[in-house]
């Protein structure tokens, strides 16, 4: 069902890819959530999600990577709109955040990696791809997705150890 | 090796999942982004042609079901309900039927000429009658259709017929179908015998007229009256009944006169009981009768009319609706004019000669052009001599091409449907005692 949704999508079936991204809707709303905060910026994440896929779906080549894909986009979608956010703070020298913000331990001091390293955090541990999946995500051999998530795990224990100080 | 904790991605997934999803707003997100998106696509088409526009919606219906094996089993066991199990298997009412051994067996079978009739079961209640029968012939069915399908009782035609349309292809010398007749109005059993009508378009045209006796009692359909006036987004819905049959369930309503949108089409219409368990609207069956613009409209739903539930809730959701003054469009055949397209919606009309209209418009709305009326307000339905529908991507183009009598020009074009939406939903308890 799954996969005969996704080819039906690239092969340009609109309604195939909305429900597609309904079926998704649960981890693409929560990891745009974990990095904008907030339900309003979240949402505009998914419209823009929907846009964005439904423009580029012809360009997906192999159906099971579909979702993958979804989830990449949503990622460069949220790194965009987080740096918009920045930049509004920053011009308005006002503190945006905090009050209506919500606020997570663990992806709190996720966010803090650099965005290629949080992307990685995400796509192996939220959204449970193996570093195969990555590897043909990120389009780098599966023997640099495992050293870069060495590298990203070991940065996270530091940040981790940082907090519980 | 550097592994964290399992504790850490614990509380990272618990962390992510207490997130609450807001459904409706990610839902309407993503119509939003579609009709965003089909307002910047350039346009393709692609035309293939099609006898007409309900073939379409029907093989789409066919093809995107998904059958419960637990219930396509208990179906299968049923003497001519087998081959249906893939049309009916979405209908929890079809199902309560069944399992609620509501339906009477005829077993009837009548041969004529190069062909065998036989019907097979009946579903009878006040809101319709659904025949199931099955064909026969030593030749290839694909190369004739039927051409005529009717109940009558004493001579007079049983209800509406609402869907006879045979989306088999391919050779056959069997095909089983069912034929469904729906009613605005109650249907009147004062009468059990009735008489089953079927033309071939075979050389010979080849008739039955088969009678047939109902035994079983029919059932009373549940009515609630309602009469509640609802606002969303500002405009006002008349609420006015609820009627439950073992067919179908119907609800009864009225958009109000006041609103400044035209309501077009209620796209998600569901019943829900206390255990959230939801009867929406049927896939392949009549959506219902009636049209928003001339008043009362009823809208069917699965039934679930064999269960008692203790709490019952009606959901209407995604309300399609233009701004009325955007609901038309207009053309003047006699000069090959297009008089007017409201700019804000994502319409092509072209007029490409006296007799032709061609007009794409975005994927999805079912009967988008039912209602075509001239400057003096008389109905061009019957003008209408063929529709061709092509569908690319994101876009269905209706060519439709008339034989005018004396029609009187300019020829307005209502919009039945149109995916955008109000903001906001129906939801109203049901008072059950």
């Amino acid at each position: 069902m799954e996969m005969d949704l996704a080819k039906r999508a690239i092969a340009g079936d609109e309604q195939a890819l909305v429900e597609l991204l309904a079926r998704h809707e649960d981890r693409l709303y929560r990891t745009a959530f974990a990095y904008l905060k907030n339900e309003h910026d979240a949402i505009e994440a998914i419209q823009e999600l929907t846009y964005r896929a439904l423009k580029k779906m012809h360009t997906v080549k192999e159906p099971t990577y579909i979702a993958t894909w979804l989830v990449r986009i949503i990622i460069n979608i949220c790194l965009d709109m987080k740096k918009k956010q920045e930049k509004l703070v920053y011009n308005h020298e006002i503190e945006l955040a905090s009050t209506d913000h919500q606020s997570f331990e663990m992806a709190d001091i996720i966010a803090s990696l650099p965005t290629e390293q949080q992307e990685l955090i995400y796509l192996k541990y939220f959204q449970d791809l193996k570093n195969g999946e990555i590897a043909h995500l990120k389009q780098i051999p599966e023997g640099t997705v495992k050293s870069r998530l060495h590298m990203t795990l070991k940065r996270l224990r530091v940040l981790i150890a940082k907090e519980e100080l | 090796m550097t592994n964290l904790n399992d504790q850490d991605w614990q509380k990272l997934t618990e962390e992510l999942e207490a997130i609450e999803i807001p459904k409706e707003a990610l839902h309407q997100a993503r119509a939003k982004a579609t009709h965003q998106h089909r307002l910047t696509k350039k346009r393709k088409r692609l035309l293939y042609s099609v006898a007409s526009v309900a073939v379409i919606v029907l093989l789409l219906f066919v093809t995107s079901i998904r059958v419960s094996p637990v219930f396509a089993q208990a179906v299968a066991k049923i003497p001519g309900f087998s081959p249906f199990v893939g049309m009916i298997a979405y209908d929890k009412g079809i199902s309560d039927i069944v399992e609620n051994n509501y339906y009477e067996e005829l077993g009837i079978v009548v041969t004529q000429g190069d062909y065998t009739l036989t019907l097979q079961n009946v579903v009878a209640d006040h809101s319709g009658m659904t025949i199931f029968y099955k064909l026969e012939s030593p030749f290839d069915l694909s190369k004739v259709s039927i051409t005529s399908l009717e109940v009558t009782q004493q001579g007079i035609p049983f209800g509406v017929a609402s869907s006879y349309i045979v989306s088999q292809t391919g050779n056959r010398t069997i095909q089983e179908d069912k034929f469904e007749i729906t009613s605005a109005d109650d249907l009147s059993y004062g009468n059990m015998s009735f008489e089953f009508n079927l033309h071939v378009s075979d050389a010979v045209e080849t008739k039955f007229a088969v009678p047939f006796t109902l035994t079983k009692p029919i059932e009373q359909p549940k009515v609630y009256e309602l009469n509640q006036a609802v606002v969303v987004d500002g405009q006002t819905i008349d609420i006015k009944q609820l009627k439950i049959s073992p067919l179908r369930a119907e609800i009864r309503l009225a958009a109000d006169e006041q609103n400044t949108m035209q309501l077009l089409n209620f796209t998600s219409v569901r019943l829900i009981d206390e255990n959230g368990e939801d009867w929406g609207q049927p896939r392949d069956s009549g959506r219902g009768f009636g049209n928003l613009r001339d008043g009362e409209v009823g809208i069917f739903m699965q039934s679930n009319y064999f269960r008692q539930p203790k709490k019952l809730t009606l959901v209407m959701e995604r309300i399609e609706a233009l701004p009325k003054g955007s609901d038309y469009f207009e053309v003047d055949f006699e000069k090959q004019k297009v008089l007017y397209v409201p700019s804000e919606l994502d319409i092509d009309v072209r007029v490409p000669s006296g007799n032709t209209s061609e007009v794409t418009y975005p994927t999805g709305g079912i009967g988008v052009l039912s209602e075509i009326v001239d400057k003096e307000g008389n109905d061009l339905n019957r003008s209408l001599i063929e529709m061709h529908v092509s569908r690319e991507a994101l876009y269905d183009t209706v060519v439709s091409t008339f034989d005018f009598d004396n029609e009187v020009n300019p020829i307005r074009f209502n919009i039945n449907s149109y995916p955008l939406y109000l903001d906001g939903k129906v939801e109203v308890d049901i008072p059950i005692d």
